[in-house]
């Protein structure tokens, strides 16, 4: 088991370093390149060969990369161009925000998701099913932004029963321990933040959660599917077995085995998909602050957050295949 | 004849035999034979007809023609695609000409909904909502389909490359197909929509952006899909055959493994479409979509009507339903289409 | 040698599926049998006659929508007599894996593949004898002992991919003998097995069958293991029995044509070099409906105009024991002298399931 951790860890080197030269090409040689991002349209062209010259543009593609490399391994992703502050840090400061956010996201998306997959399996044909059928294609379907504004507007500013943006009414005050808001409540014992915090999570939290659960129903009920058309199933049936041990043991135990990748996968992209819902809802993480990268061309920004983002990306991965040879024992014994 | 045991005759036994045997006992040997054999196949003849041999693609259409998802799905689809190709036609007015401006007041939340000479009423600057909605959906169709072929074409040369690299290509085609896998599960790794985020950003809002954007994100996906069918496919039997048979492997590889192989990356497609349309609303959204207003894109339209959602919800709403009812179509078709060629759902 | 009543009556057994609005399949049309204690009944037919779809109605593992099942199935249970094929679910499922077992074709499908091996012994341990913890461990590991696995506290702990075919199937059966059943089903136990295993899993299942008392119910197309093995033997031909009789007879005198067909087409060892072989021709599919005629007229040799004049009646032949269900049966010459058939001969079709 520790060996095959060790090999996928030292797999993970190649396509860390493939990502850096990935995004390094993409973000060097898109047409303008990052001088235009930085001047406006009309500046000189002695200005422009002055910042190419001063951000090391006119130096052969190697050297740039090399020295871009040993940069980011001294962990100096540059700084950005509106704050001034090291992008690293802006990125540890946003984290906290966008990983509770994320963390809500799945929780709704596999606590809903699960139940009603099975059920919607269980009872093929019927009611539920249809249901639980036509709600997940519906929410693929509806863009994530439409609906955290509806959510916003509809449940927040018009009914008011939850807080519209932001992730903690200016009224609480909260002793800053970890920067995650909910955590840092349980730990001080200020139940007031963090009952405030989870409100302020909740719609963005809904919104998010929109495709993964899409995804994880619909996953979790083929899953089922197949699996209760297996022979183990029968013949965990012909042993006379208790329909619950057979639903838990039998079935569950291998419909969801699919459905631990999915998840995996899915949390994974949540940490980029956040840029809708942030936006929407004012949510200071990593997403809204992508988002006025963008607008103000914060170029370092952009590939300092997307590289991090890859790599927990890339990390997470690596944790969902442990934890799938974990669970499955015909992995576990290549 | 009524006291034969031959019924009223369907399967085109001729009639002078059916006349001998009602002779029965006294008809010659081979006549009696003959009777038998002709009752037999007409028996036989009742259960046989169904299940001739077809090829998938007219047995998936087959399947899908009973099926209520892929007609909802295709219904969706071909009154998007026809409005979509004949809304100059359909479009009463101008998307950008803004006549009736003296009626609307956004900031006094002033709006006109439906009446007579506008049929979906005005959006915020007096526009009419009804042409902009069927020019967008014009822009919307472009948008899905250039995104996709950008996609499914680039995806599918890595993908292709990688899967006959990998099926026919002995050690070096292993190590070329390791190559290549690499650089798409890098490409898997960063996410879509930030990428897209970054081209729009960078190269600057515009149309194109957003479809080479969008288009880009797919790419590793396709590939993927196409590299693993053909994997599938090369482990087949019919492929040995044809090595063992000298075809060339250029020609194994283009005319055996991949045509056999396109299934799920035609899947893929019609489901693209659906994302594709999806991301570029919010890329739209994020404000990085189409700046010029003279060719409305319901990503835009919708991402321009959020301001106004709780005082003219329509202006929203109609983008927001196109959007959805779209996406909804293509996607019920690309299930239903799969549903359809799966051999495990298949009996 | 048995009681006089039998443990198992099956009277006119019949499983039609139906779907909406189509008209209902009959996969199985009025089948009767009895199984004996201590005495192995085979149920013989080529893939699609309906043995499987039998041996699952007497489980009571068919689905429960869109099927529906007819005629009785009394067992002889220790609280009396009862229709196996009337009892409420509830009830099937305590009397499942106790009274009545199952063994399954393919033993790598049939084991739950994230499941220890030893645990999927002791859940059914633990079920029906109330065994927990060591107990039950210690008595899964005497079982796998008993069918003829080697150093079982060790395979206890591992997981059906790890064991070779012939294991994965000896573990089944010790699933099904843990509760001493008084029936078990066995539905080609052998199919998906080299011959040499397929050589010993017959002989553990017959010494259990002498041992306990067991009635086994053995469903295959392989007429070799049905000589090997079998007491009594019935021949499905499209959902209806074609032939009933005790082992000797059939293989002495077989009477009806398919009968004949399937033991002509088994290779022969003494055969000429360059013979060839001698199949049934045609496929299952190739038959006409039972009401209106022999289903087997199409692929028949010698049927005539009375084979497909209405649904022929099974009928005794002489003794009691030996029925058919042919109006034009073959005669006892040509295929007598094949009495000593032993196991593993191959029939020559095959199975496309």
């Amino acid at each position: 088991m520790l060996r095959f951790i060790v090999r996928r860890l030292l797999q993970l080197i190649p396509t860390l370093l493939g990502l850096s030269i990935l995004l390094f090409v993409w973000l060097q040689r898109l047409p303008g390149g990052p001088e235009n991002a930085l001047l406006p349209d009309n500046a000189p062209p002695e200005q422009r060969e002055a910042l190419r010259e001063s951000l090391g543009l006119d130096e052969p593609f190697t050297v740039q990369y090399f020295s871009f490399l040993g940069r980011i391994l001294q962990g100096d992703l540059g700084a950005s161009i509106h704050t001034g502050r090291p992008v690293l840090e802006e990125f540890l400061t946003r984290f906290p925000a966008t990983f509770e956010l994320a963390v809500t996201a799945i929780v709704i998306a596999v606590a809903a998701g699960l139940p009603l997959g099975y059920l919607a399996a269980r009872r093929r044909g019927g009611a539920l099913d249809f249901a639980a059928v036509g709600g997940s294609l519906l929410g693929i379907c509806t863009p994530v932004f439409f609906l955290a504004f509806l959510l916003k507007v509809g449940l927040a500013e018009q009914l008011g029963l939850f807080p519209s943006a932001f992730r903690l009414s200016p009224a609480v005050n909260r002793t800053d321990i970890t920067g995650f808001f909910v955590l840092d409540g349980l730990m001080t014992r200020e139940w007031d933040v963090v009952w405030d915090a989870l409100l302020h999570l909740a719609l963005p939290g809904l919104a998010l959660a929109s495709i993964p659960l899409a995804v994880i129903t619909r996953m979790t009920r083929a899953s089922v599917l197949e699996v209760m058309g297996e022979d183990y199933v029968r013949t965990a049936n012909a042993k006379g077995l208790h329909r619950t041990t057979v639903r838990t043991r039998h079935v569950l135990r291998n419909a969801l085995l699919p459905v631990v990748t999915a998840v995996g996968l899915l949390s994974g992209q949540l940490f980029a998909g956040a840029v809708l819902t942030e936006s929407v809802f004012a949510f200071p993480g990593i997403g809204s602050f992508i988002y006025e990268a963008t607008h103000g061309r914060d170029y370092p920004v952009l590939t300092g957050f997307i590289l991090l983002i890859a790599a927990m990306y890339v990390v997470i991965n690596l944790l969902v295949d442990i934890s799938y040879s974990l669970l499955d024992p015909r992995v576990r014994a290549q | 004849m009524p006291t034969t045991p031959s019924s009223p005759n369907q399967s085109g036994v001729p009639d002078r035999d059916e006349a001998a045997v009602a002779e029965d006992g006294r008809v010659p040997l081979h006549r009696r034979k003959a009777a038998k054999a002709d009752r037999l196949a007409e028996l036989m003849g009742t259960r046989v007809d169904e299940g001739q041999i077809s090829g998938i693609w007219i047995d998936a259409f087959r399947r899908m023609r009973r099926n209520p998802m892929a007609i909802t799905g295709a219904v969706i689809v071909v009154v998007f695609v026809v409005v979509a190709l004949l809304s100059p036609l359909l479009a009463p007015y101008s998307p950008t000409s803004q006549a009736w401006g003296s009626e609307v007041f956004p900031n006094r939340n002033e709006f006109v909904g439906p009446r007579a000479e506008n049929w979906l009423g005005l959006d915020h600057l007096g526009r009419d909502l009804y042409s902009r909605f069927v020019i967008g959906a014009r822009q919307t169709l472009m948008v899905g389909v250039v995104a996709t072929l950008v996609g499914f074409f680039f995806g599918a040369l890595l993908g292709g490359a990688a899967g006959s690299c990998a099926v026919l290509g002995g050690r070096w085609g292993a190590r070329v197909d390791n190559v290549l896998m690499r650089i798409i599960d890098m490409m898997l790794a960063l996410p879509t929509l930030l990428l897209a985020v970054t081209v729009a950003a960078l190269v600057g809002p515009s149309l194109t952006t957003v479809m080479l954007a969008v288009g880009i994100a797919q790419i590793p996906i396709f590939a993927r899909l196409l590299r693993g069918a053909m994997l599938a496919q090369g482990n087949r039997d019919y492929v040995l055959a044809a090595q063992s048979l000298g075809v060339r492997k250029r020609k194994i590889a283009l005319t055996h493994i991949l045509p056999n192989s396109m299934g799920p990356v035609i899947v893929q497609s019609t489901l693209t479409l659906a994302t594709a349309i999806i991301d570029a609303a919010a890329l739209s959204y994020l404000g990085l979509g189409n700046p010029d207003a003279s060719s409305p894109e319901w990503g835009t339209m919708l991402a321009e009507a959020q301001r106004f959602l709780s005082t003219a919800p329509a202006l929203a709403v109609y983008p927001a339903l196109g959007i959805i009812i779209t996406a909804l179509g293509f996607t019920l078709l690309g299930e239903s289409l799969r549903e359809a060629l799966d051999p495990k759902l298949r009996k | 040698m048995s009681s006089n009543t039998p443990l198992l009556e099956v009277e006119e057994l019949s499983v039609a599926f139906g779907g909406r609005g189509s008209t209902p399949v009959r996969a199985v049309d009025g089948v009767s049998f009895s199984l004996e204690e201590g005495k192995v009944t085979g149920l013989v037919g080529e893939s699609g006659c309906g043995k499987s779809v039998t041996s699952l109605a007497l489980m009571g593992l068919l689905p429960e929508r869109g099927v529906e099942v007819g005629g009785r199935a009394v067992m002889q249970l220790p609280k009396g007599p009862e229709d196996l094929l009337s009892l409420p679910q509830r009830r099937m499922r305590d009397l499942r894996g106790s009274q009545l077992a199952m063994i399954f074709q393919d033993p790598l499908s049939s084991l739950n593949p994230v499941v220890p091996i030893g645990r999927q012994v002791t859940e059914i341990l633990k079920r029906h004898r109330g065994m927990r913890g060591q107990a039950a461990r210690k008595e899964a590991a005497d079982l796998l002992h008993r069918v003829g696995i080697p150093d079982p506290a060790r395979r206890l702990d591992e997981y059906p991919h790890q064991l070779s075919g012939g294991m994965r199937q000896r573990a089944l059966i010790a699933m099904a003998v843990a509760c001493r059943p008084k029936l078990m089903i066995a539905d080609e136990p052998t199919t998906a097995l080299d011959v040499t295993i397929q050589a010993q899993i017959l002989e553990l299942l017959r010494d259990l069958v002498t041992e306990e008392g067991t009635a086994l119910l053995m469903i295959t197309h392989d007429l070799g293991v049905v000589a090997g093995l079998c007491d009594d033997i019935n021949v499905l031909y499209a959902g209806r029995a074609v032939e009933r009789a005790p082992r000797r007879p059939l293989f002495a005198e077989p009477t009806h044509p398919y009968t004949v067909g399937l033991l002509g087409s088994i290779p022969r060892l003494d055969a000429p070099r360059g013979e060839p072989l001698s199949p049934v021709r045609g496929s299952v599919n190739d038959n006409i409906d039972w009401t209106d005629g022999c289903a087997f007229a199409p692929r028949c040799d010698h049927y005539t105009m009375e084979c497909l004049q209405g649904p022929p009646p099974l009928v005794e032949r002489g003794d009691r024991d030996h029925v058919h269900r042919c109006v034009n049966p073959v005669g006892n010459a040509g295929v007598a002298e094949r009495t000593t058939l032993e196991t593993s001969a191959v029939v020559g079709e095959e199975e496309d399931r």
